[in-house]
């Protein structure tokens, strides 16, 4: 298995840049799951998840466990909360590092939270019919917890960087949680909901209506399912959304993640992180896949973001939940990559 | 941001992503710019992958150091400097963080605990770190010590305390200036001024009450300005007595090193680090010269004190020719440790330097007075002090020190090279006092006064009458 895809890539001629927003703004703690978009301008932009979190991880041997164990979530002690907030960014096209950022300012449809886990996570970067937005998982709506899809349009210019919609999308069918719902760049207001087997769903935003929640009011809009198909990989963990699915050589490309929880000799829970990429025609018939892989050789990575610009594909990823990087990985290299046998 | 600077170190990672090498220096990066969790987890890699103490130990520091930068983190900050302090219980920085978030909050009992006890457990000279871990310095737990001390009922300690810490060459910033305004509180005076026309005698050897009274008795000298008595942690010291006795408890080393040299080095260098004269002496503090022998030294110091020889590379130094008690004819470099009279530059020049890795009861168990016969298996201690200092005029001697089997032992292959050029040199560097005048009484072997013949017979302790 691949353990460090950004050898590989260093190693044919590709590049990694760390994405950096100045400590002073977040206390230090953790930004990750970084999203990518080459805008219409050729501008590249980022999303960057900052969590008001540290996260303490031991890996390997595991001797060094922090007071809560080997793995933790180092929030404020005095605030339970895991709190997310988003900074938009554009990259410098050469160095790939952040040269301008803005915090996402959401006060203009924030309510009172409602759940600990507050702010929208692991969000997705598009632009369709000409908006840009940013979509992920709310979680701080019903007490409970329950997770659903957003769609944020961001109006952002020199001097601010406002959530001026946001629609908060029901599922066709009721779950607790739904998150990690890839959107698909070419096919607006489209997103894979699954991919093992494999479902699209449409958001209708003509249903948009104001409903009533415990702590005021959210906009919502229904989904429907307008594609199923079969797709297995025998014996593979559930794969789980990733990156955004974008054009690629006449069919589409995305990352996925999948998780290997398991306990360790302590009986604590812990897990490691894969990543996948999946390659399908037109028809969404997957062509291939690859084996799983990972980017930097951590436990806990997370892939949020995929861009094509030129003859390289920019991976974006949260490392540990702690760091975050871009990864340009020359498309040649695809040819290397170890693929499973989906025959 | 940092990004350029981060970007070599992150690929160097990339490359070798399990050497603990690779994951600190990372860390480092994103440590100096504020990017803790980051930071944070390059590491906690390093500390998991790494086998050398004292890395994982900075590297359980720095989790700590990263979250306590981010605050609102209490909890998890103490539980991990415990775990730091779990890893190398003998280093002092993590026992300094833990008394600071008690002092903080008023905790004065911990905060004395941690003090006291890191100060009692911890090397007194610590490898130093690789990075920085936002440690004070060296006077830091004993900070702690003095301003808790104050709360929890050791009042006389207190006092005592915050002299000594006012006394630590390295003290700056707020904590000086508290320092100096708990003395001003206390009604002591710290006279920082340079003085010129007197002297510092520093007492070194563990605290005892024949110790104090012989610091009382020298300040009956005109000449002298204050008498520092350098001791050891843990021992029991009276309240102040005289503004004019400065005590300075130093940490005992992992190893006392054959024939306790190491004790006397350790304690001769911290009380010399105290001294605000231009000259100073150092000397035993279980022996006493009388005045009059006292007054006949400091004379025969300043008719005898032009240097007569320059470090090698390095004019400047030494200031003064070293005085000694005696000096031993037949071994290499070896002058009488009882006293060394000169300028205070040059007696922390003798006493800097390496500790002796390890002591001849450290290898085989014996009895103090069998010492004699393995001459032939160590260093003489005074040969020790002397070579180390010797050492600094004359290059050859460094060979000498890392082949002391072939040059210093007793009956070393090289010894009479060794004794060649200690002749020619020593009588440069040291120079003996006289015994006409000159006497001392020694409480540990009950002696009132100092056997010069028998000394001249038995063992060739030489002095000025003998041309040293």
């Amino acid at each position: 298995m691949i353990t460090n895809l950004a050898k590989l890539s260093l190693d044919n001629g590709g590049q990694i840049s760390p994405l950096i927003i100045p400590g002073d703004l977040t206390d230090g703690t953790g930004l990750c799951n970084v999203s990518i978009f080459i805008d219409d301008n050729d501008d590249i932009i980022v999303n960057i998840r900052h969590v008001h979190y540290t996260l303490y991880h031991s890996e390997f041997d595991q001797k060094y466990w922090c007071g809560w164990g080997c793995l933790a979530y180092l929030n404020p002690e005095d605030d339970v909360n895991l709190t997310t907030g988003n900074y938009l960014c554009k990259l410098d096209p050469k160095t790939l590092y952040v040269k301008d950022y803005k915090q996402v300012n959401t006060e203009k449809h924030d309510i009172k939270p409602n759940w600990d886990f507050i702010g929208l996570e692991d969000a997705r970067v598009i632009r369709w019919d000409k908006k840009l937005y940013i979509s992920g998982v709310r979680r701080d709506i019903i007490d409970n917890g329950e997770g659903r899809m957003e769609l944020s349009e961001i109006d952002w210019d020199d001097n601010h960087c406002n959530e001026i919609n946001r629609e908060r999308i029901l599922p066709p069918e009721y779950t607790y949680l739904e998150k990690n719902w890839m959107p698909i760049l070419d096919m607006p207001y489209h997103y894979i909901k699954w991919t093992m087997p494999l479902e699209i769903v449409k958001v209708n935003l003509d249903t948009k209506r104001t409903e009533s929640v415990p702590m005021g009011t959210v906009d919502v809009v229904d989904s429907e399912t307008i594609l199923k198909k079969e797709f297995v990989i025998p014996g593979a963990r559930h794969q789980r959304g990733g990156s955004q699915c974008i054009p690629f050589q006449g069919g589409r490309i995305a990352i996925l993640h999948e998780c290997n929880f398991f306990l360790n000799e302590n009986e604590a829970k812990d897990a490691h992180y894969y990543h996948r990429f999946i390659f399908w025609d037109k028809e969404w018939n997957v062509t291939k896949i690859t084996e799983p892989f990972k980017f930097m050789d951590a436990q806990v990575e997370f892939n949020c973001g995929l861009a094509q610009r030129g003859d390289d594909l920019l991976i974006t990823f949260g490392y540990q939940d702690n760091a975050a990087y871009v990864l340009k990985m020359p498309i040649s290299l695809l040819d290397k990559l170890e693929y499973d046998n989906i025959n | 941001m940092g990004e350029k600077e981060i970007q070599p170190l992150l690929e160097q990672y990339i490359n070798d992503t399990l050497n603990p090498e690779t994951n600190f220096w990372l860390a480092w990066e994103y440590d100096k710019i504020g990017q803790n969790a980051a930071a944070l987890s390059y590491y906690l890699r390093c500390a998991e992958l790494s086998d050398d103490e004292d890395l994982v130990y900075e590297c359980l520091l720095k989790t700590w150091l990263m979250m306590n930068r981010t605050g609102r983190r209490p909890w998890y900050e103490h539980k991990q400097l415990l775990t730091a302090i779990a890893q190398n219980p003998h280093r002092p920085e993590a026992y300094f963080f833990l008394s600071k978030i008690h002092s903080e909050k008023g905790e004065w009992k911990d905060c004395y605990y941690y003090a006291s006890t890191g100060l009692k457990l911890c090397d007194p000279n610590p490898k130093p770190l690789r990075t920085d871990v936002d440690y004070p310095g060296d006077f830091s737990l004993l900070f702690q010590k003095a301003y808790s001390s104050w709360f929890i009922g050791q009042r006389e300690q207190c006092k005592r305390l915050w002299v000594q810490v006012s006394n630590y060459p390295d003290l700056h910033g707020e904590w000086k200036v508290n320092t100096h305004k708990n003395l001003k509180n206390f009604g002591i005076d710290i006279n920082s001024k340079k003085v010129t026309d007197k002297i510092d005698i520093v007492l070194q050897g563990q605290y005892s009450e024949y110790a104090l009274e012989t610091a009382k008795y020298y300040l009956n000298l005109d000449f002298v300005n204050n008498v520092i008595i350098s001791c050891w942690m843990g021992d029991n010291l009276p309240s102040i007595p005289n503004n004019n006795i400065i005590f300075t408890q130093n940490l005992l080393p992992k190893t006392n090193g054959t024939g306790n040299r190491n004790y006397q080095i350790i304690s001769s260098l911290g009380g010399l680090k105290l001294v605000n004269t231009e000259f100073a002496v150092k000397m035993r503090n279980d022996q006493r010269y009388d005045l009059n022998s006292m007054e006949n030294m400091f004379d025969f110091f300043h008719k005898n004190k032009e240097r007569l020889t320059t470090f090698e590379g390095d004019e400047t130094k030494p200031k003064n020719r070293i005085l000694v008690g005696g000096v031993f004819e037949g071994f290499p470099f070896h002058p009488r440790d009882h006293v060394f009279w000169g300028n205070t530059e040059d007696l922390i020049d003798v006493f800097d330097m390496p500790l002796d890795p390890r002591g001849i009861e450290d290898v085989v168990k014996m009895k103090r007075e069998e010492y004699w016969k393995y001459y032939d298996c160590y260093i003489r201690t005074e040969s020790y002090i002397g070579s180390h200092y010797c050492s600094k005029f004359d290059n050859r001697i460094k060979k000498y020190l890392l082949k002391p089997d072939q040059y210093l032992y007793d009956n070393a292959p090289y010894y009479n090279e060794a004794l060649e050029l200690s002749d020619d040199l020593s009588k440069k560097v040291f120079k003996s006092f006289p015994k006409e005048g000159i006497d001392l009484e020694w409480d540990k072997y009950n002696w009132k006064n100092y056997p010069y013949n028998s000394q001249y017979d038995k063992f060739n302790e030489r002095w000025h009458e003998d041309g040293y």
